[in-house]
């Protein structure tokens, strides 16, 4: 195999996991990657008694290059996954990512958007598993971003790939050209991918980005996180809210439909994606669904947004094998009524989750207590009502209260969520028992909260 | 978890889960699940099929693996009639929220054979095919398409027709005189399963001013109620969220009368727990 | 007749029986209890010889008591004349001494606005008409029509008997906890047992209402009396209460009680209030009141 992939490109993601791994088959060319009959049976083994009806799953999946580098098999389900664009929503989905076919609403209390950094980051992430595949696949591509919006500059507004403060950033440069001349030095001579340390090179690329350059080159790998970098180099990126993708995404890349459209024109244009960009993975965005500006009131009657979310629906699960949904919407308009709307949406999406920002007492609250770790300051809570696939399976996955997230230039981080401690309130109750100040009310309510 | 004791699945008081007697000559019987947000109803629709299928819910209680390991010896149940020619399905399913595959791969997992089983999948396409057509006739060829196909199962589950309201833009009224009650009179057994997450019904005394869609919802899931033998009602715990709990599963009797079968509904409330597609019943 | 206005059991036996001169029985049910075990009683009670129309809104399987079983319909005149079909003509129905029972499974299927002329046009002296109205089942009221009584108003005001079926509970605290749970059709235990509640509210031809409420077992058929809980309990509680209190006697004999209530209080309207204590007031000729006098308003 390894004669096979010599005449590769190095750069090629299907080269550079070779020589890392020592147990290559099983890893790197999982079943969804190879659908090979006799890597079957090592599938079944290993995944625990899938069903043989999961194997032939892989068959629609096939459509996609088998090396396409933003798709992983779920660690949960073993159902292959493409990154959010955000790691910590991968993990919270359960799967390291959004399976295939599977759809995934963001819902977004009160009137701030940072369901629109999970969207955009969704959406960088998808032009930048496209342009992985090297300069000459830029027409061709793997991936291909639909989004449902009548906003024409979307495309311009995605953000570009995190290249770290701006020091580091010099420094990356550098490094990458110096990089590059050591490739090519290795292709030349010939001898190249079957050394272990030639590898290390190109990795700088990506694993410097997480801070893993010291750690490669002493060959400590032991970190779990380290390990799926190794095997998953081009999966998931980081994104830097405050730089724009460059060049901007062109409609090789992307298109845009309008979803204030006829029902069937829509659905008629979203399957002639379908059609045109073939053995591609086509991630589809619908972001601020219902929003008032863009939607006119009559979508708010539900005879006419089921039908079309029925009807996307049934799109994805027909490309099962090749195509995720996003969604977001802001549900504090939509939440009246016994949360009627919402739970009819709700309904025909396979996960959802619900970000709740924190209002102003509780965010008070919060930069107080952290005065002097400002990055540590929270920015609202994330409610998981729907998982997929387990959900989907039965499973109880509503899990409310229990994740906070918050939003930085780098990284929208979604962690565990707990009240901190005030310590000027223990100081308080401990040093002036006799003066119940303001600051006891505001944090009792904040804790009620 | 070993500790906790297994309880068998019995929706009848003979200790079955779905019982001879719906099955005689000319008898119509409909039975309503409904689920709530967080607990899906698939693996209680798995565990009806399989039940028509090999007689009893094999595969519930068990162990993933030691249910896969049964599952080659499993000998369907000859089904009376068309059971020489092979051509007697155990049931039909037709779903608006799932597609065909979705059900493959389920019942896949727990070794029931495809020719076993017909699915209709009406998520597919379905809004392209029927959009803008008049509602009373896209219900008239369903319950054709329906029935044609019923005439060779005893079991029809519908997964959430109460999307067909707002898919067809038809009154709960409507679905019900054209689409459920011509399809209950056709079939000897019929599962309705709906999501019943947003019903609050303040009851037709209250004052309150209610949204015509919430009136809408809640006559259908209602009037499914009276029209059933027994309602199989699934929600997750009032505390939210455990470890070895996922939910409740609570057998109560329906809205329709018994008094003609001579074994009554075995009303009954157990835990579940669903993990890695097994799902546990245990006493409360 | 005013034999049995004074033993409900018999009342009751005679509605069931549709021997109580009443052309339209309204049966309201709830999903808690639905109406069926009452249709059952009928069909039981009632003569051999009565032709049953049973007309199914959501009845899947024709019972065994009906003669004719129609489907029910969304058009209120295509669905009378498919009853009529099966009714005698008046000029028959005059000489046949035959009775009919019409049946409706479900009279919410049919609108407020129609509902009244389907009524009279099939209740007459020969055809009594029995119809189940679910009271869970809200009902989207048209614009045009918004001053319009609801159906269950109306077919309140319309049926000279009334039988309410509930599920048995046996306190107030139980009743509101299993309304409750049933608003998100969240069906507890218990439901629709053989044991329920039933109460007859039946109008004389003045239109007084008598309402009686019968604990009843369908499968003994036994209809027992509840008597009103609440003031026998409320009389134990007062001589309990006042039991070893203080060394008078606070309580008082039935007599006394029975003499206490026939006491008129003036101003009775104001007992009639919900909410408290409240002035009422007329203001008669003789009263001075000034307008620009500020502590002199009465109100």
């Amino acid at each position: 195999m390894s004669f096979r992939k010599r005449g590769d490109v190095l750069g090629a993601p299907g080269a550079r996991r070779l020589p890392v791994g020592g147990q290559i088959p099983g890893r790197s060319l999982g079943p969804q990657r190879t659908p090979v009959t006799s890597n079957d049976a090592q599938l079944a083994d290993r995944v625990g008694k899938l069903s043989m009806r999961d194997v032939s799953n892989s068959k629609t999946t096939g459509q996609i290059d088998s090396a396409h580098p933003g798709i992983r098999p779920s660690p949960a389900t073993s159902q292959p996954s493409t990154a959010t664009g955000c790691q910590d929503l991968d993990k919270l989905l359960g799967h390291m990512g959004l399976p295939l076919g599977q759809t995934l609403l963001v819902q977004e209390q009160s009137a701030t958007d940072f369901a629109s950094v999970l969207v955009k980051n969704f959406a960088a992430q998808g032009i930048v598993h496209n342009r992985k595949g090297g300069p000459s696949s830029l027409a061709a591509g793997n991936t291909h971003l639909v989004v449902l919006t009548m906003n024409p500059f979307f495309a311009k507004e995605l953000p570009g790939v995190y290249q770290g403060s701006k020091k580091e950033a010099k420094r990356f440069k550098v490094s990458s050209a110096e990089s590059e001349v050591t490739v090519q030095n290795m292709l030349e001579s010939g001898a190249a991918v079957s050394k272990p340390s030639a590898a290390p090179g190109k990795d700088l690329k990506i694993a410097w980005r997480y801070g893993l350059k010291d750690n490669l080159q002493k060959g400590a790998l032991a970190r779990n996180g380290d390990v799926e970098l190794e095997t998953y180099p081009e999966y998931s990126h980081t994104f830097d809210i405050t730089s724009r993708l460059v060049p901007a995404p062109t409609s090789a890349e992307i298109t845009l439909i309008s979803p204030v459209q006829p029902l069937s024109a829509v659905l008629t244009q979203l399957q002639a994606v379908f059609q045109k960009h073939q053995k591609k993975l086509i991630r589809i965005l619908l972001p601020q669904f219902l929003h008032p500006v863009m939607y006119p009131p009559k979508y708010s009657k539900l005879a006419e947004l089921l039908p079309l979310l029925h009807g996307i629906r049934s799109v994805v699960k027909q490309n099962a094998g090749r195509a995720v949904l996003l969604a977001s919407i802001s549900s504090d308009l939509y939440a009246h009524n016994g949360n009627q709307v919402l739970t009819m949406i709700e309904n025909l999406f396979d996960s959802v989750i619900d970000l709740e920002p924190f209002p102003q007492e509780m965010s008070q609250f919060l930069e107080r207590v952290y005065k002097s770790q400002p990055n540590k300051i929270q920015h609202g809570l994330v409610h998981v009502l729907k998982l997929p696939l387990l959900s989907d399976r039965g499973e109880m996955h509503v899990q409310r209260s229990e994740y906070a997230f918050k939003n930085g230039r780098k990284k929208f981080e979604i962690e565990a969520w707990g009240i901190p401690v005030d310590d000027s309130e223990v100081q308080d109750s401990k040093n002036m028992a006799e003066k119940p100040t303001e600051d006891h009310n505001h944090t009792k309510v904040a804790l009620e909260f | 978890m070993s500790a906790v004791q297994k309880q068998e699945l019995s929706l009848f008081s003979d200790h079955s889960v779905l019982t001879k007697a719906l099955f005689q000559q000319n008898e119509h019987h409909v039975i309503y699940v409904t689920h709530k947000l967080g607990t899906s109803p698939s693996w209680l629709m798995n565990a009806l099929i399989e039940t028509q299928v090999f007689g009893s819910p094999l595969s519930l209680n068990e162990s993933h693996a030691s249910a896969v390991n049964h599952a080659s010896s499993r000998v369907p149940v000859q089904r009376s009639g068309f059971s020489s020619n092979g051509r007697r399905k155990a049931a039909t399913i037709a779903s608006w929220i799932h597609d065909s595959e979705f059900f493959h791969t389920a019942l896949g997992k727990l070794k029931i054979d495809p020719a076993s089983y017909q699915i209709q999948d009406y998520l597919t396409d379905f809004v392209l095919k029927n959009h803008g057509k008049p509602a009373s006739r896209v219900l008239k060829s369903l319950v054709e398409e329906l029935t044609s196909t019923q005439s060779q199962s005893d079991l029809l589950l519908l997964e959430q027709p109460e999307l067909l309201m707002h898919l067809l833009n038809v009154s709960s009224d409507e679905l019900h005189l054209d689409f459920i009650n011509p399809l209950a009179r056709a079939v000897p057994l019929m599962v309705i399963v709906s999501y019943t997450e947003s019903h609050e019904n303040p009851g037709a005394e209250a004052l309150e001013h209610l949204a015509h869609d919430l009136i809408e919802q809640i006559r259908f899931q209602t009037g499914c109620v009276f029209k059933s033998i027994a309602v199989l009602g699934i929600k997750p715990l009032a505390t939210g969220r455990a470890k070895d709990v996922t939910g409740t599963l609570t057998i109560t009797r329906g809205g329709a009368e018994t008094s003609h079968l001579a074994i009554d509904i075995a009303e009954n409330e157990y835990l579940f727990h669903t993990q890695k597609d097994t799902t546990k019943l245990f006493y409360r | 007749m005013a034999s049995s206005s004074h033993n409900p059991s018999i009342l009751l036996r005679r509605v069931l029986a549709l021997k109580e001169n009443s052309p339209f029985i309204l049966v309201i049910d709830s999903i808690g209890r639905s109406g069926h075990c009452v249709l059952d009683e009928v069909a039981r009670e009632a003569e051999e010889s009565t032709t049953i129309i049973y007309v199914s809104f959501e009845t899947v399987r024709k019972p065994k008591y009906a003669t004719h079983f129609v489907g029910g319909c969304k058009s209120a005149t295509r669905l009378l004349t498919a009853i009529q079909s099966s009714l005698p003509s008046p000029e028959q129905s005059k000489f046949s001494a035959s009775k009919y029972l019409v049946v409706i499974d479900c009279v919410n299927f049919i609108a407020a606005s129609s509902v009244v002329e389907l009524i009279t046009q099939l209740a007459s002296p020969s055809v009594t008409l029995l119809a189940i109205y679910h009271k869970d089942l809200p009902e989207y009221r048209l614009p045009e029509l918004e001053n319009y009584p609801s159906s269950l108003q109306l077919l309140r005001f319309m049926a000279p008997s009334i039988l309410e079926v509930r599920p048995f509970t046996n306190d107030l605290a139980a009743e509101q906890d299993l309304e409750s749970r049933l608003q998100k059709l969240e069906m507890p235990l218990g439901l629709n047992s053989s044991i329920y509640k039933l109460i007859l509210t039946n109008r004389r031809k003045s239109g007084r209402a008598l309402t009686y409420t019968f604990k009843c077992d369908s499968q003994v058929h036994s209809f027992v009396p509840i008597q009103d809980v609440r003031t026998t309990s409320d009389g134990q509680e007062d001589s309990e209460m006042f039991e070893g209190l203080t060394t008078f006697n606070l309580n008082t004999s039935h007599k006394q009680k029975a003499a206490k209530d026939q006491v008129d209080l003036p101003f009775l309207e104001a007992q009639s209030f919900n909410t408290g204590g409240a002035i009422v007031y007329e203001f008669e000729k003789d009263d001075d009141y000034d307008e620009e006098d500020p502590y002199e308003d009465p109100f």
